[in-house]
């Protein structure tokens, strides 16, 4: 399904995805025959409980863990084709990942963790542009901190000035307020879609929160493996004000 | 990967090292350990080994010495000798010293030196005084400095008189040091040294009689005692005299202690291999604990080969400073070790710093990091970029790669080499790696076996002998690696102590069962009644008495037959 607010050719497409993982019980079926698609600069949720494929499907989309049957197109990419390395370039160049535990390498600074993607491109304002994306999601002033120094809430906003500065196709992520609190995770929420809007980013959202769900133009609701659900969300239906407000 | 790809790494290991040496201490303690062990012992061996040459001249007493047997150097030799360089003449012989009445003997070992004696070094005498003056005539007499032990058994006191042959001579001095001790050979008694314009008074140098003549020449700077040695002998190919330069006379010396130090060497390499072990669990630790920085980075779009070589220079650059740290404390040990070896060596260790020992320490060292960081660093290819989205177990198939595979046996080889390349006796070298190389193989085979061996048992009822049994072969289990590290140390103690054992056995079972408890020499027939009976009266004790005497033979009397 494409959303008829992006009507650009789809960013994803995921055809007859299947993950089955071995185990000393036997085999377990993850993903069962999963296909969608996702277009440009659409905001997508991922639902369902815990253990129904949410994180394989992003892992898939990610290039992070193989289908074991089924075609992943990114950006035209097709990831079946695509060696470990070529993986590694395109997550540099077209896919940014917000995680749930932030995962800034402890070693580095804020300024640097921002730099990192643009450092493995090769840019040359790598440490420039990522002042500048840290002033974006305001830690202008936090720069040299280490990640240590930082809140959970500011640990995740540099977490999204990371996942954003190489300007990706593709957004992923995973329940990035599940480690904050009501108030730091809204703030944190608001920076992540002010930047999807403003760069015109694809996004898909895991998440249990269904109001943050609601605020996705579309709901993919996954079961044991399956999509049972996907919906064009009520944000959608009010229209571009009343989403922002919601 | 490309120099900017390089320089990228190290940018990025540079930051992964602020956080410091935190689980990696261990891994620089075995380094430390290692190396300096290595670097003390070829440092103590190279200023020993320098001691020895800057002292050789010294050792020998002269730059060459030629040596006859029975008869004195004719004209045409002395003029010849003497045309090398300045001469001095020794003449030794075994001799009876005995007091004015007669009372009390003692065989000696009597050396009658010139005017020019010693050519290297310095004779020191208690009370301290000049050589030739100790042994000059005066007061109608002339002078001899002697062994301490000659005081004992004459029981005579400095000031007094004794008499070797038909001389009277007066004890002026005792022998503090003598230069040239370690170039004297089997000595049978007390060292007697008098003048050499003494000697004839002695009128002990008759026809026949066992006297050695030595001389030796100190050459003009520059000379070149080989090239001298051969022209004498090449000049007087009849003479029969045995010429040594300074270089053949330290040689038995200088192999002795490179016997030593190839066996201290050894030994330190295997304290390093033991050490690699601890290298090796080391870097396993740190890495599994980086894994989530390793996912990050590879989630952010860093290649496999990018992180394996910020890491691999992260390791090298911390088992520099280890180096670094070890090659400072190996180049300090022959300071520490020189006073313990003061007494035990006839010449001391010339202190410096020696640039080859400490170079080939820290190649032993950077080659043992890179052997057994190679392995747990190859782990960072199986760590999955979605290790951060959910608890991975290691699924991928626990196969080395071809290219670690043929780095591991390069850097093997390339241990052995060093080790048989600086090794003194090779053989002994390559021993040591076949033993090294099966303890290690034999060790991990069994881990191996008792992971797999406990995997096929059964779950037993009890839950703490499940759980017990379950850890031996759990994903991640350090069974195999705790038992090669237990296995090759203990492998390292138990065969010090078979060496020991060995070489006390070889000892014993060499000697004779009669072999006696005392040998005692130069006991006169007036006194060997008295001995036999104070003998006889101890319990067990068992006496048997060879009369010795020493002769000659000429080629005359052997009339070409062969002696055995």
């Amino acid at each position: 399904m494409t959303s008829s607010l992006h009507p650009g050719g789809p960013l994803v497409v995921v055809e007859d995805v299947q993950l089955t993982l071995g185990s000393p019980a036997g085999p377990v079926n993850i993903l069962r025959g999963i296909s969608l698609e996702i277009a440009a600069g659409e905001t997508v949720s991922l639902v369902g409980p815990s253990g129904s494929g949410k994180s394989s499907l992003m892992m898939v989309l990610g290039g992070l863990e193989r289908p074991t049957a089924g075609r992943v197109r990114i950006n035209g990419n097709n990831l079946g084709g695509l060696g470990e390395d070529a993986l590694a370039r395109l997550r540099r160049d077209a896919i940014g990942i917000v995680f749930q535990a932030f995962h800034l390498i402890p070693t580095m600074t804020a300024l640097e963790n921002v730099a990192l993607p643009l450092e493995l491109g090769g840019h040359a304002d790598a440490f420039a542009d990522a002042a500048q994306g840290l002033a974006a999601v305001g830690l202008g002033h936090r720069l040299s901190h280490y990640p240590a120094q930082l809140s959970g809430g500011e640990q995740q906003r540099v977490s999204i000035a990371r996942a954003f500065i190489a300007g990706p196709k593709l957004l992923l992520a995973d329940e990035p307020t599940g480690n904050l609190d009501g108030a730091t995770g809204q703030l944190v929420i608001d920076c992540l879609f002010e930047h999807q809007a403003r760069h015109g980013t694809t996004l898909l959202l895991i998440t249990h929160d269904t109001s943050l769900a609601e605020r996705c133009e579309r709901q993919i609701r996954l079961a044991d493996g399956q999509i049972v659900e996907d919906r064009v969300t009520a944000s959608m239906r009010l229209g571009g004000a009343a989403r922002r407000a919601l | 990967m490309t120099a900017p790809t390089w320089r990228y790494a190290f940018r990025l290991a540079r930051r992964e090292l602020r956080g410091g040496l935190r689980g990696l201490r261990v891994f620089l303690g075995c380094i430390v350990l290692g190396v300096a062990a290595i670097a003390g012992i070829g440092s103590l061996g190279a200023s020993l080994a320098a001691g020895i040459t800057g002292n050789a001249r010294e050792l020998l007493g002269g730059d060459i010495e030629a040596r006859l047997a029975y008869r004195p150097a004719d004209a045409a030799e002395h003029a010849f000798l003497a045309r090398s360089g300045s001469l001095s003449e020794i003449t030794t012989l075994r001799a009876m010293a005995r007091t004015p009445d007669g009372a009390r003997r003692s065989l000696i070992e009597l050396k009658a030196v010139d005017a020019a004696y010693p050519l290297y070094g310095r004779v020191v005498l208690a009370p301290p005084q000049a050589l030739g003056a100790a042994l000059d005539h005066s007061n109608g007499v002339f002078g001899a400095v002697v062994d301490p032990a000659i005081l004992d058994r004459l029981g005579a006191k400095l000031g007094d008189t004794i008499r070797i042959g038909e001389a009277a001579l007066q004890l002026r001095g005792t022998i503090v040091r003598e230069p040239d001790a370690a170039a004297s050979g089997l000595i049978l008694g007390p060292q007697v040294m008098i003048a050499a314009a003494a000697l004839p008074e002695t009128k002990l140098i008759q026809p026949g009689a066992l006297v050695t003549y030595d001389y030796r020449v100190r050459l003009p700077p520059g000379g070149n005692g080989v090239v001298s040695a051969e022209a004498a002998r090449a000049a007087f190919p009849q003479a029969g005299w045995q010429i040594r330069s300074f270089r053949q006379a330290a040689r038995p010396l200088q192999g002795l202690l490179d016997r030593i130090a190839q066996f201290l060497s050894l030994v330190g390499l295997t304290a390093l291999l033991v050490g690699g072990v601890g290298i090796s669990n080391a870097i396993r630790g740190h890495i599994a604990a980086k894994t989530p920085t390793i996912a990050t980075l590879k989630c952010l779009g860093a290649s496999t080969r990018l992180v394996f070589a910020v890491y691999l220079i992260e390791v090298m650059a911390l088992a520099l400073l280890g180096v670094g740290g070890a090659l400072g404390l190996g180049a300090l040990f022959p300071i520490a070790a020189r006073p313990l070896l003061a007494g035990v060596l006839p010449v001391s260790a010339r202190l410096g710093v020696y640039p080859a020992p400490l170079a080939w320490a820290a190649l032993y060292g950077l080659l043992t990091t890179l052997l057994f960081a190679l392995w747990p660093l190859a782990v960072i290819g199986r760590i999955p970029a979605g290790a951060l989205f959910r608890d991975v177990v290691d699924r991928a198939r626990r196969r080395i790669s071809p290219l670690v595979l043929a780095a591991t046996i390069l850097l093997t080889l390339g241990l052995a080499a060093l080790a048989v390349a600086g090794a003194s006796d090779r053989g002994v070298a390559l021993w040591f790696i076949a033993g090294a190389t099966g303890a290690f193989a034999i060790f991990r085979a069994a881990g191996a076996a008792v992971v797999l061996a406990a995997g096929q048992l059964g779950r037993p009822r009890r839950p703490v002998l499940c759980l017990a049994l379950a850890n031996f072969h759990r994903p991640g289990a350090p069974t195999a690696q705790i038992l090669l590290s237990l296995g090759i140390g203990l492998t390292v103690l138990i065969a010090v102590a078979l060496v020991e054992a060995n070489l006390s056995r070889e000892i014993e079972t060499r000697l004779p069962a009669a072999a006696p408890a005392f040998f005692f020499i130069d006991i006169q027939p007036d006194q060997l009644a008295g001995f036999e009976q104070i003998v006889r009266g101890i319990r067990g004790a068992r006496l048997d008495q060879v009369p010795m005497m020493r002769g000659r033979t000429s080629s005359r009397q052997l009339n070409n037959s062969c002696l055995t």
